[in-house]
């Protein structure tokens, strides 16, 4: 049982590493700013996009 | 005189008691369970001497208790109690009919078998002047097997019961010099003019008291030398497997780095750090990776700081940031060195397809010497479809100690087993 969990364990963090590895996730700056966009203010509301 | 060899019991010529006669034709000496008076075994079980009020050490066996060892029926025939320093032990006489006599040993739960070694040594004998003298702890070789000093130990009898094939008194003392292979543990005893060879080996405490009936008795305290190494069920499994799986995962980071997406999206170009802010254009087309920002900027003795704004194809901000480029110089008693790095990267995930905007903005600096110069331009390059090896380099890292484990735990056991050796180098 162990070592069947091991192994399934083991390839799923292959799996995980290589994809994420591969699009690079987890690769971004940690210290950009974001700008935070706002959808529509709603009836009545500032329309449009505000930063 | 040899004593009747049909022989079952006796009475104590002291006290009167009941003794069985357990040790066969070689026993000395017969100490009484009850009163402490030594019977000479040899002459109609005469009074030698008494030992009053002595203290019956700890351990699980008796005397008449038989088990059985390494496929061979011992008796316990006789208990010897040992001190040394604050150590205290239990040495058990063990006797066989048909394989002669050995020793049980108990310390402080665990358990040791020894027996007496007629073969020699190379060389024969381990001697006081030699480990004193020696540079290195001094080795023996017996049977193929390697010996390595251990320790020189003196130790006290203060317990003496049952029947022993040599005439022990309470307050003998002993000095015994100490070698350990993987699994065994050579002693060479001095005692008196007495010159004997033992090899003992670990015993499991369950099993053998068990073999000798006894139902329950206190797990052994501490590390003993002769501990076997335990291992793990699945330690050749996971060691293997570990090793299989950080090797594929170099195999596919390797892999990752010969099939490179990363793209130049913006040629190396010069920007000048005056008249901010300025802008360099570049046109993303890859949004399923990263796209890396590559600045290399000129401050000599100098930190620079510049303020740099991404704008997206849908001129939104997508992101503000700043990077820190600095770089120093001199010269000192060891002679010249440097310190700090010029170049640096900001790498982030595009949002859409399309031409973004980076912006230099403002820039902060400050001279570490008058003759210091902050950055006045940074060598400037843009790439998509950027990937990171962080992941993968992680799991093999994480496969790589895993698969060192149970080695790592074999080591740390090996350290356990010799850390009570007295051996030191100085």
């Amino acid at each position: 049982m162990f070592r069947v969990v091991f192994i399934l364990l083991s390839l799923g963090a292959l799996g995980g590493a290589g994809y994420a590895s591969y699009y690079g996730y987890g690769g971004e700056s940690t210290d950009t700013i974001r700008s935070i966009r706002a959808g529509s203010g709603g009836v009545g509301g500032v329309a449009g996009r505000v930063k | 005189m040899t004593r009747a060899a049909e022989l079952t019991s006796i009475n104590c010529q002291s006290c009167g008691a009941g003794l069985d006669v357990l040790g066969g034709g070689r026993v000395t000496v017969h100490v009484c369970s009850y009163c402490g008076a030594e019977l000479n075994a040899q002459d109609d079980y005469k009074v030698l001497r008494t030992y009053a009020n002595m203290k019956r050490p700890e351990s699980p066996f008796r005397i008449g208790m038989s088990g059985e060892l390494y496929g061979v029926t011992w008796t316990i025939i006789g208990t010897i109690g040992k001190t040394e320093s604050v150590w205290n032990w239990v040495e058990h006489q063990l006797y066989s009919p048909t394989h002669g006599y050995a020793w049980l040993v108990v310390d402080r739960g665990h358990m040791t078998f020894s027996r007496r070694v007629r073969r020699t040594s190379t060389p024969p004998w381990m001697s006081e002047r030699w480990v004193e003298s020696a540079e290195e702890p001094p080795r023996v070789r017996l049977n193929g097997d390697s010996y390595k000093y251990y320790e020189t130990s003196e130790a006290e009898v203060t317990f003496l019961e049952g029947e022993f094939t040599w005439a022990p008194r309470k307050g003998d003392r002993g000095k015994t010099i100490s070698a350990m292979s993987d699994d065994a543990m050579l002693d060479y005893s001095v005692t008196g003019a007495e010159r004997e060879m033992y090899r003992s080996v670990y015993l499991d405490a369950q099993a053998t008291a068990a073999a000798f009936g006894i139902q329950e008795i206190d797990a052994p305290v501490g590390n003993h030398p002769l501990m076997p190494f335990k291992a793990r069920k699945n330690d050749r499994f996971t060691m293997q497997f570990a090793m299989v799986f950080a090797v594929v995962s170099l195999v596919m980071l390797i892999g990752l780095a010969l099939t490179g997406t990363k793209r130049t999206v913006l040629t190396e170009q010069v920007v000048p750090l005056v008249n901010l802010p300025i802008s360099a254009r570049f046109e993303v087309t890859d949004i399923d990776r990263l796209v890396q920002i590559d600045l290399f900027g000129n401050p000599v003795n100098a930190w620079s700081y510049v303020e740099m704004e991404v704008i997206d194809p849908e001129e939104e901000t997508l992101f503000e940031t700043g990077r820190s480029m600095e770089y120093y110089n001199g010269y000192d008693a060891d002679g010249a060195w440097t310190e700090g790095r010029r170049d640096t990267q900001v790498r982030f995930r595009p949002t859409v397809s399309g031409t973004y905007t980076l912006t230099f903005h403002e820039t902060e600096h400050e001279r570490w010497r008058s003759s210091g110069s902050p950055a006045t331009q940074v060598r400037l390059s843009v790439a998509e479809g950027v990937r990171t090896n962080r992941w993968l380099l992680a799991l093999a890292v994480v496969f790589g100690v895993m698969a060192a484990l149970p080695y790592g735990r074999r080591m740390l056991h090996r350290t356990r087993r010799w850390s009570g050796t007295d051996w030191s180098d100085d």
